[in-house]
């Protein structure tokens, strides 16, 4: 029987180093697999979050143009230089207010309806919308900047759209 | 004296041996699963992401929201509105239909047929809602014409269970209104 000690065979160590090497290739595998599918998850939150944004871009011009008909500017009924939200699909007019009183810019989301809005009625989503309007020349120019901000994974996300809008009824 | 090794030696290295190839193989196919699936959603979001594109670049360079007579009124499922292509000439529609986006485009004084509908996404993605709602477009009202649109889809996948992907936007005419 002690014969057995002379076999050639695989000692323990070298046992040990395959094992470890097969261990961190399939893991290594499993993590990048599991990596790609968090960057899926992580693009369905940049589409929601890139339209919700233009959204946002897009009411201003709104009532920008609103204004434009009747020869004013933004700065009644919008908010200049402060964080702003806005419930685009229920629109109302003077429906542009601080985030104090727009559930904080945190959007909820209604499931019957589909719509995203601050009515704090519905559940709050991830995300969070902050509009704000600078002017760079007063009556005559703004800079609009929509900051989307959600979670994702525990770490902060966020998407930053900006839009220049002229005032075309006044000629400087 | 002896070479080889005994039964009982075999039996055992070749349990071993499965039991292992089992679990690796089990997890390589959990791998493969994972990857189709990712890989299906990810078209689905595409999909997605490129007709609400289409739909709100169209809408916003377009004119003429709900207007023409000869399409009667829009629904909320149901919007139709003038292309800026081809001069103007055209009627554009979309809808909703047995869970695909359909869109129709035709000369501006002719009303759609049913063979006029094209499916706009594909049987991948199934769209549970499509919204319009459209405010300020009546001629000469001093309101710029604007459209939200909402669509709830998800995206139906083999290897698993179904994806949400739930959008929402909302685009203003460009042209500006009388």
């Amino acid at each position: 029987m002690n014969k057995i000690s002379k076999k050639t065979g695989f000692s323990l160590l070298e046992v040990m180093v395959a094992l470890s090497l097969l261990v961190i290739t399939i893991s290594s595998t499993m993590a990048l697999i599991a990596n790609s599918f968090n960057v899926v998850t992580e693009a369905k939150n940049k589409i929601i979050a890139r339209y919700l944004a233009q959204e946002a871009i897009e009411y201003v011009r709104k009532v920008r143009d609103d204004q434009a008909y009747e020869n004013k500017w933004l700065k009644n009924p919008l908010t200049i230089g402060a964080d702003i939200g806005v419930d685009v699909y229920d629109n109302v007019v003077g429906d542009i207010k601080p985030c104090g009183s727009m559930n904080q810019c945190i959007l909820t989301y209604d499931s019957l309806t589909g719509k995203y809005s601050h009515d704090n009625s519905f559940p709050n989503t991830i995300f969070t919308r902050k509009i704000n309007i600078n002017e760079i020349q007063s009556n005559i120019e703004a800079i609009v900047t929509v900051t989307m901000l959600w979670q994702h994974k525990g770490t902060a996300k966020s998407f930053i759209l900006t839009e220049h809008i002229f005032n075309y009824k006044i000629i400087p | 004296m002896k070479k080889g090794f005994t039964l009982a030696e075999m039996i055992v290295a070749l349990g071993v041996f499965s039991v292992a190839i089992t679990i690796a193989l089990a997890g390589f196919v959990n791998i493969l699963d994972m990857q189709k699936r990712a890989d299906a959603i990810r078209t689905a979001y595409d999909s997605l992401d490129f007709v609400m594109e289409i739909m709100s670049r169209e809408i916003r360079t377009g004119t003429e929201y709900c207007i023409s007579s000869f399409q009667g009124p829009c629904s909320p499922s149901f919007f139709h509105f003038t292309p800026a292509s081809n001069s103007g000439e055209n009627t554009a529609a979309y809808r909703i239909n047995n869970n695909r986006i359909e869109i129709a485009v035709m000369p501006k004084l002719q009303s759609i047929q049913a063979s006029d509908w094209i499916a706009f996404t594909p049987l991948e993605v199934k769209i549970n809602n499509l919204k319009f709602k459209v405010t300020g477009n009546s001629l000469n009202d001093s309101i710029q014409p604007m459209v939200t649109i909402i669509i709830q889809a998800e995206a139906t996948v083999k290897q698993g269970a179904n994806v949400q992907l739930n959008l929402q936007t909302t685009v203003t005419q460009r042209e500006i209104d009388s």
